[in-house]
């Protein structure tokens, strides 16, 4: 069963997906399916984006049959990719080299440029889910990108933001935040900082100075600096606890078909963790709600993620 | 330089030497290659000891170079240090032919003033060597054997030649060298060794305890290699003393199943005073011409004295050991103090003493077959062929010791050496000597410290490490972990005078680079646009300094006793194949431009 169905009470669209079911769950390295010639990829790689085999949305939908008319649904419309970070099984952001990353945000912006081109897509949005804790199927490293044919839910509430705000809200964190003890890293182009409104302990925003809004507007050097300031702010993570920090990193970029210039460019480090040891849970509050509760103060997470160190 | 009192031309030139007849052929290959050949004239078994081929009255500024692995190799005015060279006149470490230091100086292989480059391309058979005294440089080969009646041999080659660009005439050398020479293939390594945390101090414990270790901080060693201080005494290779109670073969073991080449540390040519293979083997030693072994050198506490490797016990001897420890499972094998075996003395046989270090060389390479030799405390142009890897600097040190550069251990000199021998990577895998990143018991500010570890990472030689794992920092890790992200890269060094240098690296896996050395006591102000001939322009060019990250302005000054590392960055080109897989899903792969399957390898776990 693949279509979306809208929810009425709370006007977002969800994905039914069932294929996303067959996935296999963390095989040891010898089966690994992302290993160059084992299953995705037949031969050596340096990165790739493939199609997902078990995708949520394609480009060619099944068809759907009509639903009670106090439904709406819609065909799974739209493109789900694997983005293979490196052939190396045992690597990480954390671990990679910086030109390898700096590779990475190529192939994203690659991606965003070619996907932009097919109307329907609304919202391009790459990720990576890392450790069992968030749900990594694998352990290669590796990240999705999910091109939707409408804006997601927060998404939206991102937009909505940014039309009742004058100026822009992340151009004035950015200068706030300056002033504070809250920057976990200070690059050349881009910022990363622990934010007053922090919602996961541990939660790391990576801001671009200028204000951009897609991959396609970096210029390289401007690549490069993202590159540096994804190494930091994963390897401080890895030394943290000193174990393998799990975390979603989500890239918000603007909607596509139309673009929206006045959005600036992130990304969001969503870690669970709030201790060694302790996980926090989207529980009923967080999901029902949307409303969070942080048990770290942002000022205290900043200070260790300040003090944590990395590899660069 | 003339030759014989002549101008250097080509063609043939004979001369009367003595007893000898010496011709030598000179043809013009991208300046002049010399070939030499000696004959004996007499009726009579002659002793060769060392001839003189040609002159050349050399500019004040030389760049000099030491026989052996931890001798310096660096501009000098000769006039300045003459007198302090003196006390070497007796000393074979710093010398096979120690007693020419009575009157002169001496530059090994090869030597270069600010216009001419000269150096002999190999070392099979004589010691060539260059003698500055009173503003003049002999040119000279030591032969140190017998030539019967009428004997003729041919000896080492030397290639002079005018230059305008000093470095570019080193790597035109390196490749005449290797050219001449049969060169092992080899590859750098990364490893963890014993002797700068423990020194002597070492035990089946402690080796066991930092063998633990390497799998918790989770680097990717290739090699764990014991050094000095497991053996009873030097010579007495394959008996362990009391701290190792389970024997060598145990650790090999123990080190292999930790998935890593087990590596040991020998002195194969030196014998000491109090080891058995002295009391019972007087027989395996070079002697005087009275018969009495000669000291090579004392260490330990302890008159060391010299194999002599034409004796074919001792060289079965010498054979047994190796195929012992191979046997034992050891696959690295750092042999050291290896100028022992190639002092001027007696020996068996009637063969020159660079003949016989390589008979001994020759056994040990083709004893341990596969495996990887790091040859330290060595002549250098007689081991070519025989190691995979090289000591070519004086031992490191946790202190900076910026005053003596007479080989003895320093972080300054010892990276100094391995900037200026930077050439020699084409004759093996250079080793710069170990890294240390710890920041606690040592002497080194965190700039030298930054020297130390990067410099060998850049260079791309041996990089092995040598702290106290279990001391180390995470701040340590993260900083070896960054430094051997600048490995895998192609190095020029540029000599821009004795304290100052700049490293141009291309396709290193952090990409190009440029970096800047200043082993001075003074700041440095450096304009990158300066070297621009070193490096190719980018499309969107932009200039990094690590490991601030922040753009590189191109005026920088670098404080004594530091390195400026520059990422040279621009616009990345990936290539981009597209493939349909088997059930029409879309497949882009994307390389980069250096990718060669191996360079974009985590160094860690």
């Amino acid at each position: 069963m693949m279509e979306l169905r809208h929810n009425p009470i709370t006007d977002e669209w969800i994905i039914i997906s069932s294929e996303t079911q067959k996935r296999p769950v963390l095989p040891q390295k010898e089966a690994c399916p992302l290993c160059p010639g084992v299953l995705e990829m037949k031969h050596d790689y340096d990165l790739t984006a493939f199609d997902n085999r078990y995708p949520a949305l394609r480009l060619d939908p099944p068809e759907i049959s009509k639903p009670d008319p106090a439904f709406e649904n819609a065909p799974s419309y739209g493109k789900c990719e694997v983005i293979m970070f490196t052939s190396d099984h045992n690597s990480s952001l954390s671990r990679m080299p910086i030109g390898q990353i700096e590779k990475l945000v190529y192939v994203w912006e690659d991606r965003t440029r070619d996907l932009m081109k097919y109307e329907k897509i609304k919202y391009i949005f790459p990720f990576e889910n890392r450790g069992k804790e968030v749900g990594a199927s694998q352990i290669h490293p590796h990240g999705q990108l999910y091109a939707f044919p409408f804006i997601p839910k927060r998404i939206q509430s991102m937009i909505d933001a940014i039309g009742k705000y004058k100026g822009c809200a992340i151009c004035d964190v950015i200068k706030a935040e300056e002033k504070t003890e809250n920057i976990v890293y200070d690059g050349e182009h881009f910022i990363a900082l622990v934010p007053y409104f922090a919602r996961f302990p541990y939660e790391v925003h990576v801001y671009p100075r200028r204000h951009i809004s897609f991959f396609t507007e970096m210029t390289p050097s401007e690549k490069f600096d993202l590159a540096v300031t994804l190494k930091v702010v994963t390897s401080k993570y890895d030394s943290l606890f000193d174990n393998e920090f799990p975390y979603m990193m989500e890239i918000f970029q603007s909607p596509v078909n139309p673009v929206m210039k006045n959005f600036h460019f992130h990304i969001e480090f969503n870690p669970p963790k709030r201790d060694k040891v302790n996980v926090k849970w989207m529980a009923s509050v967080e999901t029902g709600t949307w409303a969070f509760i942080n048990p770290l103060t942002p000022s205290d997470a900043a200070k260790s993620l300040k003090n944590a160190s990395y590899t660069i | 330089m003339n030759l014989f009192g002549k101008p250097l031309d080509y063609g043939v030139r004979k001369r009367k030497v003595g007893y000898l007849e010496v011709s030598l052929s000179i043809t013009q290959k991208d300046g002049y290659e010399i070939e030499i050949e000696i004959e004996n004239t007499t009726e009579d078994s002659k002793f060769i000891g060392d001839l003189k081929i040609g002159d050349f009255e050399p500019s004040e500024k030389i760049l000099m170079n030491n026989y052996q692995s931890w001798g310096p190799c660096t501009f000098v005015k000769p006039s300045e240090i003459i007198k302090s060279m003196h006390e070497l006149s007796d000393n074979f470490v710093a010398s096979p032919v120690p007693w020419e230091f009575k009157d002169g100086l001496i530059s090994d292989y090869f030597i270069a003033d600010d216009k001419t480059f000269a150096g002999f391309l190999s070392s099979k058979v004589t010691h060539p060597y260059f003698k500055w005294h009173d503003g003049m440089v002999d040119v000279k080969i030591y032969v140190g054997k017998h030539l019967k009646p009428h004997e003729k041999i041919k000896v080492e080659t030397l290639w002079v030649k005018d230059f305008s660009k000093l470095e570019e005439t080193l790597e035109l050398y390196a490749k005449k060298v290797a050219n001449s020479n049969t060169i092992k293939k080899f590859r750098p390594l990364f490893g963890w060794e014993s002797w700068y945390s423990y020194y002597l101090n070492i035990s089946q414990d402690s080796i066991i305890g930092e063998l633990d270790r390497t799998s918790e901080i989770g680097m990717k060693y290739e090699v764990f290699q014991i050094d000095d201080g497991y053996e009873k005494d030097i010579g007495d290779w394959l008996e362990t003393n009391e701290k190792f109670p389970e024997g060598l073969e145990f650790l090999s073991k123990k080190i292999k199943k930790s998935n890593m080449m087990s590596g040991i540390w020998t002195a194969p040519f030196s014998i000491s005073e109090t080891s058995s293979i002295f009391k019972y083997h007087k027989d395996f030693l070079v002697k005087d011409e009275n018969g009495i072994p000669i000291v090579a050198y004392e260490n330990w506490n302890k008159k060391i004295y010299a194999l002599d490797t034409s004796n074919p016990d001792a060289l079965f001897w010498l054979g047994e050991i190796f195929s012992t420890l191979k046997g034992y499972g050891y696959e690295f094998f750092k042999i050291d103090f290896l100028f022992a075996g190639m002092i001027p003395g007696k020996r068996f046989l009637d063969v020159t003493p660079v003949e016989a270090y390589r008979m001994g060389m020759k056994k040990i390479a083709d004893t341990v077959g596969n495996t990887h030799v790091l040859g330290c405390g060595a002549p250098l142009l007689p081991s070519i062929g025989y190691v995979d890897s090289m000591r070519i600097g004086c031992d490191t040190a946790p202190e900076w010791r910026g005053e003596l550069d007479m080989g003895v251990s320093s972080a300054k000199f010892s990276i100094r050496n391995a900037l200026t021998r930077n050439f020699m990577n084409a004759w093996w895998v250079n080793d710069p000597d170990c890294v240390m990143v710890r920041s606690s018991d040592t002497n080194l500010t965190n700039s030298e410290r930054m020297i130390n570890i990067y410099i060998p990472a850049l260079l791309n030689g041996q990089f092995l490490e040598s702290d106290f794992l279990g001391k180390l920092s995470d701040d340590d890790l993260h900083l070896l972990g960054g430094a051997f992200n600048f490995r895998n890269g192609i190095s020029k060094v540029i000599l821009l005078d004795k304290e100052r240098y700049a490293v141009v690296t291309k396709k290193s896996i952090n990409g190009d680079i440029i970096s800047f050395v200043n082993l001075s006591d003074f700041e440095w102000k450096v304009e990158i646009e300066n070297y621009r001939p070193f490096f190719d322009e980018k499309v969107d060019e932009f200039f990094v300094l690590y490991p601030s990250m922040k753009h590189a302005k191109n005026e920088i000054k670098i404080v004594p006793h530091a390195v400026a590392i520059i990422m040279h960055r621009g616009k990345r080109n990936l290539r981009r194949d597209d493939e349909k897989e088997d059930d029409g899903r879309d497949i882009h792969y994307y390389w980069g431009e250096e990718y060669d399957g191996t360079s974009t390898q985590s160094y860690n776990r």
